[in-house]
């Protein structure tokens, strides 16, 4: 009894020395053990005798040796290997030499103090030796120590850290990819906007709708630059697009045809009716433009126009023209 | 970005009546300059030629301030140089406009760093074919991070929607 409590005071002034060579399933053993047999620790501060063998301590005197076997921890820097228990405290500065399998007591500090650097390890948060039920609760699941005993630095230093773990806030790379995200957001609500009819169901439907939009935008372009040149011109704008036959025309019955058919079409579904329009060698022209372009240049290449828009505007108007028949306009509500 | 002295304005009506001023030039040009002929290779090249004023058309009016504009306007001088289509008035004014807004591109570029490593985390794009389909799709963006590419894709989808 003297030996042990000798040993618990020298744990206490940080003196002795702790050799273990017990390996990791005596460890468990010992602790499982451990928690049933006596600890002397209430009998450290109030100096009695051993305890009985229920859960052998309590709180209140506990912390104080918690706190002081913390603030030991902390002080001699343990550094965890990635092994076991048993490399973990070798690591340790304060090593704790005791004879094995000596005394109940002995070992059952032995496993305390496992359980202590165990729960240091596995937890990482010195909050965990404010109150020594969570290091019992510790020590009850070694598993879960075991498991987790790899990560423990310096302890003083993971404490900043690791405390504000749940808003992620202190890591300064985690801070610059969310500010990032929030910039790529907002720009994604920006094109959000841009684009009409846009399905915000999800990030991948709008992005997949931003493409959409420009190739549409493109592929509008290019239709309406190359049929300002003609009917037979865009016979190429259509084999480009699908082989279709090239169809040209001079016909003003033909024109009034086509504009009823295309207002039909459209009604129905865009793309269709932008297709009939190319294969017919028509293409859509907002009519501000066409009136720029024919009083511009009064010469015989204009081409047809109608409205243009993403999905279908509201004001439609169609400017039918010819080339080199001149202008007509007509429009369709 | 506010180094224009140029009046910064992307408000489509602007953007149109630049657009349109420019285009309508062109293709005056363009009409002097060509007979109309039927002829299906003439035809072809004509096409082209209009397909390049509206871009051009359309980028010179945003000028150097985009990515996407100095790439465009950057191709089409190459594809000048290569098959020597411009007219020379317009190759000149063209190729002066070019070299300064290539110079501007190469001293921006170099400037410009990937400011994170990657880290697919946070990475916006469901699929990198996402990502990848609209860098080919948008000129001039290759080689940019997510960001820089969302504002160029926004400023491009702005000024063809401006064309009408």
């Amino acid at each position: 009894m003297q030996e042990s409590q000798i040993n618990l005071q020298d744990l206490q002034n940080g003196t002795t020395t702790f050799d273990p060579t017990v390996t990791h399933d005596d460890f468990l053993n010992q602790l499982l053990s451990g928690l049933q047999t006596t600890v002397s620790w209430p009998d450290m501060s109030a100096g009695d005798g051993q305890t009985k063998p229920t859960l052998p301590w309590n709180v209140d005197h506990f912390d104080d040796q918690s706190a002081l076997l913390s603030s030991k921890l902390r002080h001699h820097h343990i550094a965890a290997a990635g092994g076991g228990r048993t490399t973990l405290i070798q690591n340790d500065n304060s090593s704790f030499n005791s004879p094995i399998g000596d005394n109940n007591s002995i070992q059952s500090i032995q496993n305390l103090f496992h359980g202590f650097t165990g729960s240091l390890t596995s937890n990482q948060t010195q909050q965990s030796f404010g109150s020594l039920e969570m290091a019992a609760a510790v020590m009850m699941s070694p598993s879960a120590a075991a498991g987790g005993g790899g990560g423990g630095g310096a302890p003083s230093q993971p404490r900043q850290r690791v405390r504000a773990r749940r808003g992620q806030a202190t890591d300064p790379h985690s801070i610059a990819e969310r500010l990032r995200r929030e910039r790529i957001a907002e720009r994604m609500k920006a094109l959000q906007e841009l684009v009409p009819n846009a399905n915000k169901a999800d990030k991948a439907t709008m992005l997949d709708d931003i493409i959409d939009y420009v190739k549409f935008l493109q592929l509008q372009v290019k239709v309406l630059s190359m049929s300002r040149l003609g009917g037979a011109a865009s016979s190429t704008i259509v084999a480009e697009g699908g082989g279709n036959e090239p169809a040209s025309f001079s016909n003003n019955d033909t024109t009034t045809v086509t504009e009823s058919q295309v207002v039909k079409l459209m009604e129905e579904d865009m793309g269709a009716a932008m297709q009939y329009l190319q294969e017919k060698g028509l293409c859509l022209m907002p009519i501000s433009l066409a009136t720029v372009i024919s009083t511009g240049s009064r010469s015989n290449h204009l081409l047809t126009g109608g409205e243009s828009g993403w999905p279908s505007s509201p004001n439609m108007s169609m400017l039918t023209v010819q080339s080199g028949n001149g202008v007509s306009v007509k429009d369709s509500p | 970005m506010s180094r224009s002295h140029q009046p910064t304005s992307t408000n489509p009506a602007y953007l149109k009546n630049q657009f349109a001023h420019r285009f309508v030039r062109a293709l005056n040009s363009l009409n002097h300059a060509n007979s109309a002929a039927r002829d299906h290779n003439q035809m072809h090249r004509r096409t082209s030629r209009v397909k390049i004023a509206a871009y051009t058309a359309m980028a010179s009016v945003v000028g150097s301030r985009r990515a996407w504009s100095r790439a465009v306007l950057w191709r089409i001088r190459k594809r000048s140089r290569n098959r020597g289509l411009l007219l020379k008035r317009n190759r000149k004014r063209v190729d002066h406009k070019i070299t300064n807004c290539h110079h501007h591109a190469k001293v921006m570029s170099l400037k410009r760093r990937n400011p994170n490593p990657k880290r697919q985390g946070f990475n916006p794009f469901r699929d990198s074919s996402q990502e990848l389909k609209l860098r080919k799709l948008v000129p001039g963006a290759g080689t940019m991070d997510s960001w820089c590419l969302m504002g160029e894709t926004a400023d491009y989808i702005k000024c063809l929607a401006a064309q009408d």
